[in-house]
C-alpha cells in the first residue's frame, strides 16, 4: 500500500489532501492517485464490522470525495476502469440517507457508476432508472421499519414492467432481515453498508 | 374497564419489579406503539397526529382492547430546541414548549414551520409516519464555542431562527405573530392533557414512557448540526464536541426530572425515556469518549431524583456490552433493537431488566403461529429470574400486521407467568 492509501485507512485527512495535491503538482499520473485513495477505501472497508465503523466509513467517504474534488479536474477524458452501472435509492416515504450514501462512497470507490436517485424515491422511479440506464443491480435503502412495505411495492412494480429478471435487487438498512428480504422479493439484505457492496461486486464478478 | 384502579396498580407493580430485575407475576409487555393504534382503529395516520380528539379516541380503543402494560405514542419532537432555550428562564415554559410537540401533535410543526418534521398529511402521505430528519444543519461547525459559552442564548438568537422559518426574524410581525400562536396553543395543552390522562385512566392505561430526554451527543447529532457533520466533527474538533457535550449534560439531566415528574404525577410512571442513537456507529473508543460518559451522568442523575431512566439503545450495541454494568444495578431498563439478547443477558445476568426480544420484521411478514412460537422460545429463555420486559425494536410497529399483534399478546399472556 502506497502513503496515500495508507493515510486513508488511517483517516488523516490533512495528510491525504495534501499528498494528493502534492503527488500531482509533482506531474504524477491522475489514474495513479485515483486508483491509491480506491485502495483505501477497499481497505479500510476490509475492516468493517470489526475494527472499523459506522463513522470510520463516513469520514473515509468523506476525505475519498475531497481526494476526488481535487483529482477529477485531471481525469476528465481519461479512461478508468468501470465494474457497470448501480442504481440506488432510499424507499418512497423513507428520507434517511445515510446508509445509501455510505455505499454510493465505496461503490464509486470500486469502480461503479453509481447512479443516485436519492430519498422518498417512488416505485416508478426505480423502473424508469433501470430502463433509462440498463443496471442491471439495484439498491433500495431504508432505515426504519415503514420502508418494509414500500420495498415490496418498488419490487412489485419492477415485476410489473418485466424487468425482474434482468436486474438483481439488493435491500439495505437497519430493519432489514432474511423474513424481510423473502417478503419483498429481493435477492439480498444486508444490515451494512459495506457488506451490500461486497456483494453487489460478487455480483459482478469482480470480487 | 371494570376494576380498572385494579388493573392499573398490578400494571404499575409489575413493571417496576421487573425493573428492580425481580420476578413479577407474569413478565410485562410494554411496547411503544407509534401509529399502530391508529392502524388498528382504523384512523389515518394524518388524523391521530394532528386531530386530538381522534388520538384520545384511538388510543383508548388500543388500551381496552391489549390491555398491555404500558404502552404509547408520542408524536413528534420539533419543539424541543426553542424548550430547551427557555430553559434558563422559566423552567415550567420550557417543558410545556419542548413537550408540546411530543405530545401535543402537529400544531407545533405548522405552527412554527421547522426543518426537522415531516408529518403525516403534511410533507407525506396521509399513512405515512412522522419522521424527523434535519434538512441541513443549523449550527455551523465554527460555532461550537459560542455553545458552550452561553448555551441558551446560542440557541434561542442562532439555532432557533435557523430551525423555525416563522421565527427567523424574532423581532418582525411574523416572528412575535407566531411567538403568540404558539403561546394560545400552548395555553390549550393542559385540558388536551388532562382529558387524555382522565380517559386512558379509565382504560388502566399506564405509558411504557411519557418522560424523556435525549443525551447531549444525540442532542447535537439530531437538532443542531446533523448525523453527518458531527460524524465529520468528531474527527475534525473533538475537544469541542466532548465541551459542547459538558455543557449540555446539567440541562439535558434537569429535563429529565421535569418531565419525570410531569409523568410520575399524571400516571403514576417513573421511567424517564433516554433514547440513545450514536452508540451504533461509534467504536467503543469513541462511544466512551463522546457518548457514554454524559448518559451515565444523566443516568446517575435521574437515578438519584427517584426515576428509571429507560435507556432505549438504537441499532446494534454488541460492541459496546462491557459498559452497562456501570450503569446502577436494578436502577435502570436496558432495552434493545438489534443487539443479540442473549450476549446482553451473559454480560449483564440477573443484576439489570433487560427488555426487547420482538422484531418488527416478523410482525410485519410473518404468520400467527410464527410469532407465537418465537414468543415462546423468548419468554422461556429470559423469563427466568424476572428483570424481563417484551417489547419490540424503538418505532417498529406502524406497519405490524394485526392478528400478529393479537398472537404476541396472547403468548405473553399464556408463557409469561411466573
Amino acid at each position: 500500500m502506497n502513503e496515500i492509501s495508507e493515510a486513508i485507512t488511517n483517516l488523516e485527512e490533512e495528510k491525504v489532501l495534501r499528498l494528493v495535491k502534492e503527488k500531482l503538482d509533482a506531474g504524477e499520473d491522475p489514474i495513479k492517485l485515483l486508483e491509491a485513495c480506491r485502495m483505501g477505501m477497499t481497505e479500510i472497508g476490509k475492516g468493517s464490522g470489526d475494527t472499523v465503523f459506522l463513522t470510520d466509513l463516513i469520514m473515509a467517504g468523506e476525505i475519498f470525495n475531497e481526494a476526488m474534488e481535487i483529482l477529477m479536474p485531471k481525469l476528465v477524458g481519461a479512461s478508468t476502469k468501470s465494474l457497470g452501472k448501480v442504481v440506488i435509492g432510499t424507499v418512497e416515504g423513507d428520507i434517511h440517507n445515510i446508509g445509501k450514501d455510505i455505499a454510493i462512497n465505496f461503490l464509486k470507490a470500486e469502480g461503479f457508476e453509481v447512479i443516485d436517485l436519492g430519498v422518498d424515491v417512488p416505485p416508478q422511479k426505480f423502473v424508469d432508472a433501470i430502463k433509462e440506464h440498463n443496471t442491471p443491480i439495484v439498491g433500495m435503502s431504508g432505515l426504519l421499519t415503514l420502508s418494509i412495505e414500500p420495498m415490496k411495492k418498488a419490487i412489485e412494480a419492477i415485476a410489473a414492467a418485466n424487468l425482474r429478471d434482468k436486474v438483481k435487487v439488493i435491500i439495505g438498512g437497519e430493519r432489514t432481515d432474511q423474513n424481510v428480504s423473502d417478503y419483498v422479493g429481493a435477492d439480498a439484505w444486508v444490515n451494512d453498508a459495506i457488506d451490500g457492496v461486497k456483494i453487489i461486486k460478487n455480483w459482478v464478478g469482480g470480487a | 374497564m371494570d376494576n380498572a384502579e385494579e388493573i392499573y396498580k398490578a400494571k404499575l407493580e409489575r413493571l417496576e419489579t421487573a425493573a428492580a430485575a425481580k420476578e413479577p407475576d407474569r413478565v410485562p409487555i410494554a411496547i411503544n406503539t407509534t401509529y399502530f393504534p391508529a392502524k388498528y382503529a382504523g384512523v389515518s395516520y394524518q388524523d391521530m397526529f394532528h386531530d386530538n380528539n381522534k388520538y384520545i379516541e384511538v388510543m383508548a380503543k388500543f388500551a381496552r382492547d391489549f390491555n398491555w402494560d404500558g404502552y404509547n405514542s408520542l408524536r413528534s419532537f420539533e419543539s424541543v430546541p426553542i424548550g430547551l432555550a427557555l430553559a434558563g428562564y422559566d423552567a415550567d415554559l420550557a417543558i410545556g414548549m419542548a413537550v408540546s410537540s411530543v405530545l401535543g401533535g402537529g400544531a407545533s410543526h405548522d405552527i412554527l414551520a421547522d426543518v426537522y418534521s415531516s408529518n403525516p398529511g403534511r410533507e407525506l402521505g396521509k399513512n405515512v409516519e412522522s419522521q424527523f430528519v434535519m434538512d441541513k444543519p443549523v449550527m455551523k461547525a465554527d460555532e461550537y464555542d459560542s455553545l458552550i459559552e452561553q448555551p441558551f442564548e446560542f440557541l434561542m438568537k442562532t439555532v432557533v431562527p435557523r430551525a423555525y422559518k416563522n421565527l427567523a426574524n424574532l423581532d418582525s410581525p411574523k416572528g412575535v405573530g407566531t411567538l403568540l400562536k404558539m403561546g394560545q396553543e400552548l395555553a390549550k395543552f393542559p385540558a388536551f392533557f388532562g382529558e387524555f390522562v382522565g380517559k386512558m385512566k379509565e382504560e388502566a392505561w399506564l405509558p411504557w414512557y411519557l418522560a424523556l430526554t435525549p443525551n447531549p451527543l444525540d442532542f447535537i447529532g439530531a437538532w443542531l448540526r446533523d448525523f453527518d457533520t458531527l460524524t465529520l466533527d468528531l474527527y475534525r474538533m473533538p475537544e469541542k464536541v466532548k465541551a459542547a457535550c459538558e455543557a449540555l449534560t446539567g440541562v439535558l439531566a434537569a429535563v429529565g426530572k421535569l418531565t419525570g415528574t410531569i409523568s410520575r404525577d399524571a400516571t403514576g410512571s417513573r421511567r424517564v425515556f433516554c433514547p440513545t442513537w450514536y452508540n451504533t456507529y461509534l467504536s467503543p473508543e469513541q462511544y466512551r469518549e463522546f457518548h457514554f460518559p454524559y448518559i451515565k451522568k444523566i443516568v446517575n442523575e435521574l437515578v438519584e431524583a427517584d426515576f428509571t431512566p429507560l435507556l432505549c439503545f438504537q441499532g446494534r450495541m454488541d460492541h459496546l456490552l462491557d459498559t452497562l454494568t456501570e450503569l446502577p444495578e436494578g436502577k435502570v431498563i436496558l432495552w434493545f433493537d438489534k443487539t443479540d439478547l442473549s450476549k446482553v443477558k451473559e454480560v449483564v445476568g440477573d443484576k439489570y431488566c433487560i427488555a426487547g426480544g420482538i422484531l418488527s420484521s416478523l410482525l410485519i411478514s410473518g404468520t400467527p403461529q410464527q410469532v407465537k412460537d418465537h414468543m415462546k422460545e423468548t419468554i422461556d429463555k429470559y423469563k427466568p429470574g424476572g428483570g424481563y420486559i417484551v417489547t419490540t425494536e424503538f418505532n417498529g410497529m406502524g406497519d405490524a400486521k394485526i392478528e400478529n399483534v393479537k398472537a404476541m399478546t396472547e403468548a405473553v399472556m399464556e408463557y409469561g407467568k411466573y
